[in-house]
């Protein structure tokens, strides 16, 4: 449960039965526009129009003028209405007819009218007319508008929209000039209603502006018009209003001083601080109404500007252009258009090291962490070192494995020549040491090894990188705490074929 | 490299990496775009080189697509796939084919909207059986090809279940395994909801259109190019089929 929630709770459960049963005067309106004419006679003939029409004239012709309407008024009427509106000219017998199934439809079987009701809100059953019968002194069958049928007449042609933030403005005045403070109260909430709807309306008139053709143009000229036209009066009453309510706020606070007050200027005095805190509210959301009304103006010019240059360009039409893969059956062309929606393809084999450096380097990196947080995020990164450093684990692993190999050798012996061994090796031997692709690099490596402790040259010796080797050796020495060491001499003239067609030098081994 | 050419090839390395640069992240960079026209210029250049589009809006910020064919940054067939998590070439056009709808669920014309404010995997997967059926039914050609109206429609009805639910009552619409209407009609919103083309909401599934979605549909298909390929594509599909009647 949100406590906050407590207030507008109760505003509306109080509220919204009053609401409800205001809702009742249109009710009949709805159902008569569902009810139908004869199809074949009058299809074109919509009964709501019609509906409105009559109504229409009962107002003016009988209301208005004090007439008494009888059946035969109505059907003149309705026989000029439905000429001029729908272009059919009824007569005689037909036109009878018509006006009768109008009549019908507007009272609803045999002039009951229309129940409405809501379970909670309205438990009692309403019944609403619009045309109620009276007979004349003759006579004569006479029809005449129920009250709810002239309060619906006249709701449905209010003020100008643009013009309701001014009425309410002066309805707001009036009733503080009579002192009537609990109903200014309350109709301060509709100005506050205006003018929150006409902010809500001008994003529709930008859409329409946008999305709706000409007839957006149309209702964005217009409402600029009422609303230029307006605004300059709705501000001075703003500022009238406000300064009323102080005057009359601070008359209340000298009397408090002087005398005891009432609980009716109690009552008043706690009115007027809520409307000054109210008023204040709405004189915000008017400023941000002007303010929503001048960026609306310069982005109408910025939109026509766009449409202008699209003018002669037709636009893409979405269903035409499926009918026509209807006709030739094949979606092929489809791939063309959703491509825009996949993001770029990076293909993930360029020089992998060059653009993780690109991707890495930043020279903003000091004063810009958050971006740089957010750029690495979503910035693709290659991992290259995974790969090298699993090369090198290996071959140091094999290394070590082919030197233990040849320590276990020459453990009762001074020496061996490997073409010898290779020959009497079972088969494990021959499958992890002599077939180990690693093999052939050891022994070139030691060779290369070799040579530049003849060279003895350090640096030289880095540079070439015998590193996998020394560090194979140098780690089973010390697990092996062997006294001596062992070197690698080549036997020349002599050769091992190691796999068919493919020899190399025997080689001799030797513990230094 | 003068700093203006600099600048360009940074704004578009960031580009093409999907990095953002628009008012709040690379400010700078965004800020140098709009200003200064030599930026502009060179950037416009190396898109071009490139064959993407640059586009820029005011929520977006600057960001390029690729169009159909690029030679640089486009697709193989098994690369779309795999984006999409189609399983077969009818799969993909299936996944196009719904992209169109979403399209033309929000859009009369590339400048004309409609009412809809929201989709749901339902009732887009309806709207897409209804057209499908449309366009397999209306269809005279018998071309048997992945990508024919026919084919996806048998394949759609005949090859997928509606859902891996059978009871219709507690149908789960946000399914993404198996091979069902609903699994692909979600992986490919789930695709736009990736790359940013739409929100889903979490809570009500709903699913709604971005600011980027209306930029690509309103720039893309108002261009004159993209309307001359498509056409030119057309004429080339009605001249293959020529060329089948009469072989």
């Amino acid at each position: 449960m949100n406590e906050d929630y407590i207030k507008t709770l109760n505003t509306t459960v109080n509220e919204v039965s009053v609401r409800m049963r205001s809702l009742a005067k249109y009710y009949p309106f709805f159902k008569i526009m569902n009810g139908n004419y004869n199809k074949d006679e009058y299809g074109n003939i919509d009964a709501g129009e019609v509906c409105m029409g009559v109504i229409s004239f009962l107002f003016y012709e009988g209301k208005l003028k004090s007439q008494h309407i009888t059946f035969v008024n109505i059907q003149d009427y309705l026989q000029m209405f439905v000429e001029k509106v729908y272009g059919i000219k009824l007569i005689g017998e037909s036109l009878y007819k018509f006006t009768n199934d109008t009549i019908d439809i507007i009272q609803n079987s045999e002039g009951k009218g229309f129940d409405i009701v809501f379970p909670i809100f309205m438990p009692e059953r309403q019944n609403v007319k619009y045309v109620i019968n009276k007979s004349s002194d003759e006579g004569i069958k006479e029809f005449e508008l129920t009250p709810s049928a002239i309060d619906f007449f006249l709701e449905t042609k209010e003020f100008g929209e643009e013009s309701k933030i001014t009425i309410s403005l002066l309805i707001l005045k009036k009733l503080i000039e009579h002192n009537e403070y609990e109903s200014a109260l309350i109709s301060l909430t509709n100005v506050n209603a205006e003018v929150i709807k006409q902010i809500a309306r001008v994003y529709e008139i930008e859409m329409a502006l946008m999305y709706g053709g000409n007839l957006g143009y149309k209702s964005f000229l217009e409402y600029r018009k009422l609303a230029d036209k307006h605004q300059a009066e709705e501000e001075k009453l703003f500022s009238e209003t406000m300064e009323q309510i102080r005057t009359l706020r601070e008359d209340y606070a000298t009397k408090v001083s002087k005398s005891q007050l009432g609980e009716k200027e109690i009552n008043a005095f706690r009115c007027l601080d809520e409307m000054d805190k109210e008023l204040n509210k709405t004189v915000e959301l008017h400023q941000q109404l002007l303010g929503k009304l001048v960026i609306l103006s310069k982005k109408a010019s910025e939109i026509l500007r766009k449409k202008k240059i699209n003018l002669l360009r037709p636009s893409f039409d979405f269903s035409t252009y499926l009918d026509k893969l209807g006709q030739i059956g094949s979606a092929k062309s489809l791939e063309y258009m959703a491509m825009p929606f996949f993001p770029l393809n990076i293909q993930e084999s360029f020089a992998l090291p060059k653009i993780n450096e690109m991707i890495d380097f930043d020279d903003n990196s000091s004063n810009n962490d958050d971006t740089n947080f957010q750029d690495k995020e979503n910035a693709i990164l290659i991992n290259t070192d995974k790969f090298n450093n699993e090369i090198r684990e290996r071959v140091l692993h094999n290394y070590k494995y082919i030197i233990n190999y040849f320590f276990m050798l020459l453990k009762d012996r001074d020496s061996f020549i490997m073409g010898d061994v290779i020959m009497d090796a079972d088969e494990e031997a021959n499958k992890n040491i002599f077939k180990n692709p690693d093999f052939i690099g050891l022994i070139l490596d030691f060779l290369r090894l070799n040579e530049e402790n003849v060279l003895s040259d350090e640096e030289w010796k880095k540079e070439k990188g015998n590193d996998s080797l020394e560090k194979a050796l140098e780690a089973v020495y010390m697990d092996r705490l062997e006294t001596y060491k062992i070197k690698i001499e080549t036997i020349e003239g002599s050769y091992i074929e190691i796999a068919p067609g493919f020899k190399m030098t025997n080689v001799i081994i030797r513990k230094v | 490299m003068d700093s203006n050419t600099k600048m360009a090839l940074e704004i578009f390395s960031n580009m093409i990496r999907n990095v953002p640069v628009n008012e709040k992240i690379n400010k700078d960079l965004y800020r140098s775009l709009l200003t200064n026209s030599i930026v502009a210029a060179e950037l416009d250049e190396i898109v071009e080189m490139f064959q993407l589009e640059l586009y820029i809006t005011e929520t977006e910020g600057a960001f390029v697509i690729a169009k159909a064919n690029n030679k640089v940054f486009g697709y193989t067939n098994e690369e779309l796939r795999s984006r999409l998590g189609a399983k077969n070439n009818k799969e993909l056009y299936l996944c196009y084919f719904v992209i169109y709808c979403v399209i033309a669920t929000f859009y009369i014309q590339s400048n004309y909207r409609t009412y809809v404010e929201y989709i749901t995997s339902k009732s887009l997967l309806d709207r897409v059986e209804d057209k499908l059926t449309a366009l397999a039914t209306n269809t005279n050609i018998e071309n048997v090809d992945d990508s024919s109206f026919k084919d996806m429609h048998k394949y759609w009805m005949n090859e997928m279940n509606e859902s891996n639910n059978r009871n219709k009552e507690t149908v789960d619409f946000n399914e993404k395994r198996g091979k069902t209407r609903l699994t692909l009609i979600n992986k490919t919103l789930a695709f736009l909801v990736e790359n940013k083309y739409m929100d889903k909401d979490e809570y009500t599934s709903r699913y709604s259109i971005t600011p980027k979605f209306e930029y690509i549909v309103e720039r893309f298909f108002d261009d004159a190019e993209t309307k001359t390929v498509l056409q030119r594509l057309l004429d080339e599909e009605i001249e293959e089929q020529r060329g089948n009647i009469n072989a």
